[in-house]
């Protein structure tokens, strides 16, 4: 058994927690998504790594990323940059290339998903011995900031469509803090040709195929940017265009 | 099937048992060709029904719904069924898709109403900003 220290006990009991964030133009926030990555795996004792995925940021997220490396050690920040702007998918084969956790976590690195939930996230893996446990805006007391009612009536109409076409036994589907067991994320990985929002759903969609177990956790996500980024008329097509092509081939 | 040959059906096999006269097989083998072929399709139907898309599915629902909806209406098979039926299935269809759509518009209506507004996540995440960037100019951040 590992010896108490304080609030920072290690549990040392051989599950390791790899934490993806690929990001691009996050100067700001990617120091203070690891500031609170490190508070919350620190006091729960898991073990953790960080890997930041970085695609060429013009804005020297990289160096930011340099410095925070400096600060907390190198087995703790992973950098997998990239020389520009690829899809989130290679970004998830990219980055566990080298991951060294038997679990990975994906989230977002602007803040809107927060570290506070990751101990949820494992202990509801625990219980379950789930494949994969998502988070949830739709369920329990899962929420949304920072959204107007035309934003919320799309969300849930969009949603329902989804529930109703596709049945996928999970209750938010185009969300993206989720935590996967590394092997099944490879599988998946591997199998989704989709990009975007539909790149999400379609991870549930196939591990269902696949039969793989899914979890829940209800999250709070905190929109800080749809006031500069309006949900267009573009997104809602291309979304429906997905959608669709999984309906016919899944 | 050959009146010279007889079919016995084992658990785990099936056997064959043909009369072969004068050295001609070709009862017995046209017997076991015909098993052969019968036995795959119900393999192949099996499969393409566990891995029907989510497409094939509905296309098979509706299918199905709808061959008995106008059996019944316009009474295919001259079953001769009491009016009272044919009256109330005649505008099923219309009526399904009517309550469908209303529980549709009640159910996305009651999602949106109740959905969380979550003003306590977004005040901490103000408050844990502020002292994260404290503590990171502490450890030599330069923001």
């Amino acid at each position: 058994m590992a010896s108490r220290k304080g609030s920072q006990q290690s549990r040392g009991d051989g599950d390791k927690y790899s934490v993806l964030l690929p990001t691009y133009n996050e100067r700001d926030n990617l120091p203070l998504i690891v500031w609170l990555l490190v508070k919350y795996f620190g006091e729960s004792g898991y073990d953790y790594e960080i890997i930041v995925i970085d695609d060429g940021s013009p804005d020297g997220t990289l160096e930011v990323a340099e410095q925070l490396q400096k600060i907390y050690g190198e087995d703790k920040i992973l950098l997998r940059p990239r020389a520009k702007k690829l899809g989130l998918g290679t970004a998830y084969i990219h980055g566990i290339k080298h991951a060294k956790g038997n679990y990975v976590f994906i989230m977002d690195a602007d803040l809107s998903h927060h570290p506070k939930f990751i101990p949820e996230f494992i202990g509801k893996q625990r219980e379950g011995g789930y494949d994969l446990v998502s988070g949830t805006r739709y369920r329990g007391d899962g929420g949304v900031y920072g959204w107007d009612l035309r934003r919320k009536l799309i969300s849930r109409g969009a949603n329902y469509v989804t529930q109703v076409l596709l049945r996928p036994g999970a209750s938010d589907l185009t969300g993206s803090f989720r935590l996967y067991k590394k092997e099944v994320l490879e599988s998946l990985v591997e199998r989704c040709v989709s990009k975007g929002y539909v790149f999400q759903m379609e991870m549930i969609v196939r591990a269902r195929q696949l039969n793989y177990t899914i979890g829940e956790v209800p999250i709070s996500f905190v929109d800080r940017v749809y006031g500069e980024s309006k949900l267009g008329g573009n997104e809602i097509v291309s979304f429906l265009k997905g959608l669709l092509t999984l309906f016919a081939t899944t | 099937m050959h009146d010279s040959n007889t079919i016995i059906k084992f658990a785990d096999d099936t056997m064959v048992v043909g009369l072969i006269t004068d050295d001609d097989e070709t009862a017995y083998m046209e017997e076991e060709e015909g098993l052969l072929t019968s036995g795959l399709l119900a393999l192949k139907f099996h499969i393409i029904l566990f891995t029907m898309t989510k497409l094939l599915e509905w296309v098979f629902g509706i299918s199905v719904i709808g061959a008995a909806w106008a059996l019944v209406t316009f009474d295919l098979l001259g079953l001769r069924l009491p009016e009272a039926y044919r009256e109330v299935a005649w505008p099923m269809p219309v009526y399904l898709l009517v309550v469908f759509g209303c529980y549709s518009l009640a159910t996305v209506g009651y999602r949106v109403a109740t959905f969380n507004d979550c003003e306590e996540a977004s005040k901490e995440l103000q408050a844990q900003i502020k002292e994260a960037k404290e503590d990171l100019r502490k450890k030599g951040l330069k923001m």
